[in-house]
């Protein structure tokens, strides 16, 4: 891991190992992630992985992990994986299988896509991981998973959101990426640009991807729902958003 | 002899004879004679002859008591035979809704008893065929998701380029009915739990996804509605009608919520060409289609899914009139307590 941060940094070089049973699909994967420039190692199963992890070449910045792989499964490999290394893991899994999702982000993965994905989701989430999960970085976010405001709770494993009543909140992925920046960061003035730099983490392939600002009024209508709630996020006039809500973790 | 048949005795005429036995229990206590011109008699006779105050009290009350029972023991036994047969009319009435209702208790006279178990070996039939076909639809939609997900990969290899666009178009819209089968076959099978959910916060994501897609789309309600609900389920349902709306109709799309006397109403309202009243029924049904006036594609889920989920939450979709004649309003009635 010592190589990490500047490897990282550029994402150009940094190495992505695919674990996925399905040959097509590991080619056109890896194919794919070679053109976005990185470098690409393939593994078929879990013997094949841990394979790669003990070369030479050394361990890789990412996995990309199939949640079904034929033998142990995709969630089992993370499980032991999670044991020896905290590389950064994305899984791939069946769109909607929901207890998947929750159950690889508990077990430690970072992020998930969901088959079938379009190529420019993939790559984006790919580097949006990498730039994300500096290894300073890393520990901090994975030991808490549950962030508490104001009485309310977000459980950033299961990203869901609970309000102080115990109601469960239903945020969109622009949402929940928004809030998650300013409960890294409270009492700390955001600045339109840098919560855009949030933003692109996500992909929207769509060119209406509304402004900074139509995003944090649809965050706060559901965080401060009406006048009698207390103002959690505040306008900071030409400087941005701040969070003024005490933040707690675990 | 009694002395009405006196005058009735001189009427008959010269010679006319009239025995009479009141204690006769059997046969005949009556029996006359009236000799006719040519010679010979006319003989008659008359059982069980008596006089009007034979009906005493004592008499008439325990007729009426013998009435009271027969009619009483009627009663039990038609209810006996027809309880039976009547909630084999109601289970055959319920599996046409929900193959998998509660088998029918088999009791009752024995041709009820036999029906009620040969039914219930019906039902068990069609839950099994009904299981089957779901699964192979599920295993081959799931199925499906691979070869998708590879030719969505290799499109994003080919030049871009109109070609390259409608390709990917064509694998986005199968891609959607792979999912809507799955959500459809999905609902009411998953072990979600009903936990309070913030409805009008999921109809605001949807809202929000929508509009940002470029649909004229918003949610208009109030901030909260807190209500039980399966989460994922739900946004699942709405989705699907806010797909709808967005797709077949054309915009405005209005998302409504509002609360009433123990329940909760959502609204998502069209102005698209909406559907004749006549079709509404077959809307609800699951793979029927009905886009000749509603714009084409789409396999005929969306609002069968809404349907699914709200009869599991024991609420109704309803589909009305948009509010000048014009549109589609998919109406959803959920209740606000646990039920």
């Amino acid at each position: 891991m010592s190589e990490g941060p500047e490897r990282r940094l550029l994402d150009r070089e940094a190495h992505v190992l695919v674990v996925e049973d399905d040959g097509e699909m590991r080619n056109l994967v890896t194919r794919l992630l070679r053109e976005a420039g990185f470098r690409a190692s393939a593994a078929r199963d879990g013997r094949e992985m841990w394979e790669v992890l003990e070369s030479p070449a050394g361990e890789p910045d990412l996995v990309l992990l199939d949640v079904m792989l034929p033998g142990t499964s995709g969630l089992d490999l993370l499980r032991r994986l999670r044991e020896r290394s905290r590389t950064p893991v994305m899984m791939l899994t069946a769109r909607g299988e929901e207890m998947d999702r929750v159950l690889g982000l508990e077990l430690g993965a970072d992020d998930y896509v969901a088959k079938p994905f379009a190529p420019r989701e993939l790559v984006a989430r790919v580097r949006a991981l990498l730039r994300r999960t500096t290894p300073v970085e890393a520990p901090a976010v994975q030991r808490s998973r549950r962030i508490t405001f104001a009485g309310w709770a977000l459980d950033t494993a299961r990203r869901e959101l609970t309000a102080p009543d115990g109601a469960s909140v239903d945020l969109s992925g622009a949402e929940y990426d928004l809030l998650l920046a300013f409960l890294e960061h409270p009492g700390r003035v955001l600045s339109r640009e840098q919560l855009l730099e949030v933003g692109k983490r996500r992909v929207s392939a769509d060119p209406f991807d509304r402004t900074i600002d139509v995003q944090v009024s649809r965050l706060r209508r559901k965080i401060e729902p009406d006048e009698a709630s207390p103002a959690l996020i505040k306008t900071v006039r030409g400087a941005g958003y701040v969070l003024v809500a005490e933040v707690s973790r675990g | 002899m009694p002395d009405v048949l006196l005058p009735a005795l001189g009427r008959l005429g010269p010679g006319a004879r009239i025995g009479w036995d009141p204690k006769a229990e059997i046969g005949h206590r009556l029996i006359g004679a009236v000799p006719v011109q040519s010679g010979g008699w006319i003989v008659f006779a008359a059982p069980w002859f008596s006089g009007a105050p034979l009906a005493d009290r004592g008499a008439v009350l325990s007729m009426v008591a013998m009435a009271a029972g027969i009619a009483l023991a009627s009663i039990l036994i038609i209810r006996w035979i027809t309880r039976p047969l009547r909630r084999l009319a109601d289970a055959a009435d319920a599996i046409g809704r929900d193959v998998r209702a509660n088998p029918v208790p088999a009791d009752g006279p024995t041709e009820v008893r036999h029906a009620a178990v040969a039914f219930n070996a019906m039902q068990e039939r069609i839950r099994r065929l009904v299981d089957d076909r779901t699964e192979a639809l599920a295993a081959m939609s799931h199925d499906l998701r691979t070869p998708l997900a590879r030719m969505r990969l290799r499109a994003g290899f080919l030049p871009e380029g109109e070609e390259r666009a409608r390709m990917e178009a064509d694998i986005a819209e199968m891609e959607q009915m792979v999912g809507r089968t799955l959500d459809y076959l999905r609902e009411g099978r998953d072990a979600e739990p009903v936990a309070a959910t913030d409805l009008a916060a999921i109809l605001q994501t949807l809202a929000s996804d929508a509009a940002d897609a470029g649909a004229d789309a918003a949610y208009e309600g109030p901030a909260r509605v807190v209500l039980p609900l399966r989460r994922l389920a739900a946004k699942r349902a709405l989705s699907n009608l806010v797909e709808n709306a967005v797709r077949h109709g054309s915009g405005p799309v209005r998302l409504v919520a509002r609360q009433e006397s123990g329940r909760v109403i959502v609204e998502v309202s069209d102005q698209g060409g909406g559907i004749a009243e006549a079709d509404r029924g077959r809307a609800l049904a699951p793979f029927v289609p009905l886009d000749a006036s509603r714009g084409g594609g789409g396999c005929g889920l969306g609002l069968a899914i809404a349907a699914r989920f709200a009869e599991a939450s024991g609420g109704a979709l309803t589909l009305l009139d948009g509010a000048n004649g014009r549109g589609l309003v998919v109406r959803l009635t959920l209740p606000a307590e646990a039920t």
